[in-house]
């Protein structure tokens, strides 16, 4: 696609709301110091990025932009330059939703940089790395190092459990874990089965991963991919005739599957999109799910798309608290207010290690591009950030509910010396269950 | 004759072109709008949304005054809080100038600011009541000893200190920052800005001379520009002031709602 084209396809998508994030900007500026990136460089302040789908749109869909161009701020990329700036920029986000919270005129700038995003996937300059993994996503057909790596988590859940994994059945809970846990974290899948088979519900699985970290399309801004992945979930959760849809995984995933869906598809699922935390926190207030309690030192870490993009503040802090007399939150901010890891929205898998492991499993077609070097160093400032705050907060636990967010948080430690570790908390409650 | 342009041929046609530019942009909003099938909502008490309502209004504050100490105090507190809004809205001229065209504003008449310290006094103890076809007691406010800080001139220096300050913040960031965000129309907006601040502070006290025609010609100026401020205030960032801080906040409050925050 031309760059024409990408752009005019992109604006039509245009709404009220991203109206609003276009237009309403006073450039003040009050997003910066929130954005995990901007420590890395001032450059990359939410606005200043954001600023770079605003100069498009200026020049497109405003009469002021068409008539004086530059002089009020609208002007095109021109050149293959213009576009490898403006990748850099879409891709120094984590879409954490930390600017929109702190913005005084209620503007999502990561929506804009997703839309630079699009743009960027449209003109096929999306960093190879990802779009090798959406190919696949979208294909079904997965690899056999990544079929691999899905077999054997399922191969230790079914060692844990000690009997055979109710695969493909019909159930009222659909647990849906994705390939990119059984790579990075395979300890959740086994642990989220074991906690499942425990608490004796009615649930099932696949045998076979539905995607990698769905949609992978979400994060490259490539929409028809999204939908592709998004139909095939849904077709499996109906097929199955799931009541809900048990997500261990608390990243892009969850928020996309529980509040985008509709939007993509153009109707809602029929059934529910629920967190486990959701679900142990709804057995645990029912006084279905005992907990016992000691004095670890422990901290909640707020993934993004759970916490600001999904809600889910209290209920796994309540669960935490439940098991610790020395919880302790995390001391520069919380919940709405909680700061990134850095690792999101794929810059986790563009990163070094993201892509080390990938190789491992995929050979040759993860490829060390320039840019993804260059990423790197970017990112590990946003890590570092977050690994201080957490060694700031004294535990010796943080435990979360995102698996991208365990393995950045868990990289930062071992690259700067620290001495937590992160976990998810069906593994932290294991050990506090009866 | 600046005076005259302004107050009796400029008055109508600013609020006109104001009108249409409202029109213009909200029109787009209207256009864009597309119906689509929606997320359930997740379920949260009703004391919890009413928390949000209202948090959602201050927490950018909050989190200004945490991590950006110099904008929160120079750009929300002095330019906007203490500044522009009480001088706009509440300074006692103004109030006055409000009433003319829109009557039921002398309600908040007992919240007028007077222009100087040295008024002060008029405010609590005397019983003043001006003389003229529309004499209501604007100047008997609320405020008392306050208005010894709370009046049009310390208001005033502030607005200007605050948006010459953003002004220099703008160049730093452009020039030092090389921040692409900061645009001519960052410039022009706080450069219009500055001089009806600077023209108001001027007429008020008769400066830079004391003749009546230097006075009109500077309370023209002061008007115009202002009349200026109204007519591009739908097509610059101005209009934040109007409906894009409304309109976002309540969306976000709405996002958050739906989101169960």
């Amino acid at each position: 696609m031309s760059v024409q084209e990408a752009i005019r396809s992109v604006l039509r998508e245009v709404d009220p709301v991203r109206l609003h994030y276009l237009e309403g900007c006073v450039s003040c500026g009050l997003c910066g110091p929130h954005c995990p990136f901007y420590y890395a460089d001032v450059k990359y302040e939410p606005v200043n990025k954001a600023e770079e789908m605003r100069f498009i749109y200026r020049k497109e869909m405003t009469f002021a932009g068409k008539i004086l161009g530059e002089l009020v701020g609208a002007k095109l990329p021109r050149d293959k330059e213009d576009l490898e700036r403006i990748r850099e920029m879409a891709y120094r986000c984590t879409n954490c939703r930390y600017c929109y919270q702190t913005c005084p005129l209620g503007i999502y700038s990561g929506e804009l940089i997703m839309m630079l995003r699009q743009i960027i996937d449209r003109v096929g300059m999306t960093p190879s790395c990802l779009t090798v993994l959406k190919d696949v996503e979208v294909s079904g057909n997965f690899p056999n190092g990544l079929i691999s790596a899905w077999n054997e988590a399922l191969k230790r859940a079914q060692e844990a459990i000690g009997g055979e994994l109710p695969l493909d059945r019909p159930a009222d809970l659909i647990y849906l874990p994705w390939l990119i846990e059984a790579i990075l974290t395979p300890e959740v899948i086994v642990d989220t089965v074991k906690l499942l088979d425990k608490l004796n519900l009615n649930w099932s699985m696949p045998s076979k991963p539905l995607a990698i970290e769905p949609a992978l399309g979400t994060i490259m801004g490539d929409k028809k991919a999204r939908k592709v992945v998004f139909k095939r979930i849904v077709d499996y959760v109906k097929s199955h005739k799931g009541k809900a849809a048990l997500l261990s995984h608390g990243g892009t995933p969850y928020m996309d599957l529980r509040f985008e869906l509709p939007f993509v598809l153009g109707e809602r699922a029929p059934f529910k999109v629920i967190h486990v935390v959701e679900l142990l926190h709804e057995m645990y207030s029912e006084g279905k799910l005992n907990l016992k309690q000691d004095g670890v030192k422990v901290t909640w870490h707020d993934p993004c798309k759970m916490a600001r993009g999904g809600g889910l503040i209290e209920e796994p802090r309540h669960l935490i608290k439940a098991t610790s007399k020395q919880y302790r939150d995390l001391p520069k901010g919380i919940g709405m207010y909680s700061h990134c890891c850095g690792g999101g929205t794929g810059i986790s898998l563009m990163a070094e290690e993201g892509r080390r492991m990938l190789r491992e499993l995929l050979g040759e077609l993860i490829s060390s591009a320039k840019f993804c070097e260059e990423l790197e160093k970017d990112h590990l400032v946003a890590v570092k950030n977050k690994v201080d705050e957490i060694e700031e907060s004294g535990a010796e636990l943080v435990v979360t509910g995102c698996s991208t967010c365990i393995h950045t948080i868990n990289k930062g430690a071992k690259k700067f010396g620290k001495e937590f570790k992160a976990v998810h908390i069906v593994s932290y409650l294991q050990d506090y269950l009866p | 004759m600046i005076y005259e342009f302004a107050v009796y041929d400029m008055f109508l046609p600013s609020i006109a072109l104001f009108t249409f530019g409202l029109i213009y942009r909200l029109s787009r909003y209207a256009f864009t709008y597309r119906k689509t099938a929606r997320p359930e909502w997740r379920k949260r008490p009703l004391a919890r949304r009413a928390f949000l309502l209202i948090d959602s209004f201050i927490h950018a504050i909050i989190a200004a005054a945490k991590k950006s100490r110099v904008d929160f105090l120079v750009g929300l507190l002095v330019l906007h809080t203490l500044g522009v809004i009480p001088l706009l809205f509440l300074l006692s001229h103004h109030v006055a100038w409000w009433s003319y065209y829109f009557p039921p504003y002398q309600a908040l008449s007992f919240l007028a600011i007077p222009t100087s310290a040295t008024s002060s006094s008029l405010t609590v103890t005397a019983p003043l009541q001006p003389v003229s076809g529309m004499s209501f007691k604007f100047v008997n406010t609320i405020w008392g000893p306050l208005t010894v800080v709370l009046n049009g001139d310390v208001l005033a220096v502030l607005a200007i200190v605050a948006t010459a300050f953003k002004l220099a913040d703008r160049v730093v960031a452009k020039v030092k920052h090389r921040l692409q965000r900061v645009n001519w129309g960052d410039f022009s907006a706080l450069i219009l800005l500055l001089f009806i601040l600077v023209t108001g502070y001027m007429a008020t006290h008769h400066l830079p001379f004391g003749d009546v025609v230097t006075y009109k010609n500077v309370l023209g100026l002061h008007i115009l520009s202002a009349e200026l401020l109204v007519i591009l205030l739908p097509f610059t960032k101005f209009f934040h002031f109007v409906f894009n801080f409304w309109f976002g906040k309540l969306h976000e409050v709405y996002d958050i709602w739906r989101r169960g925050l």
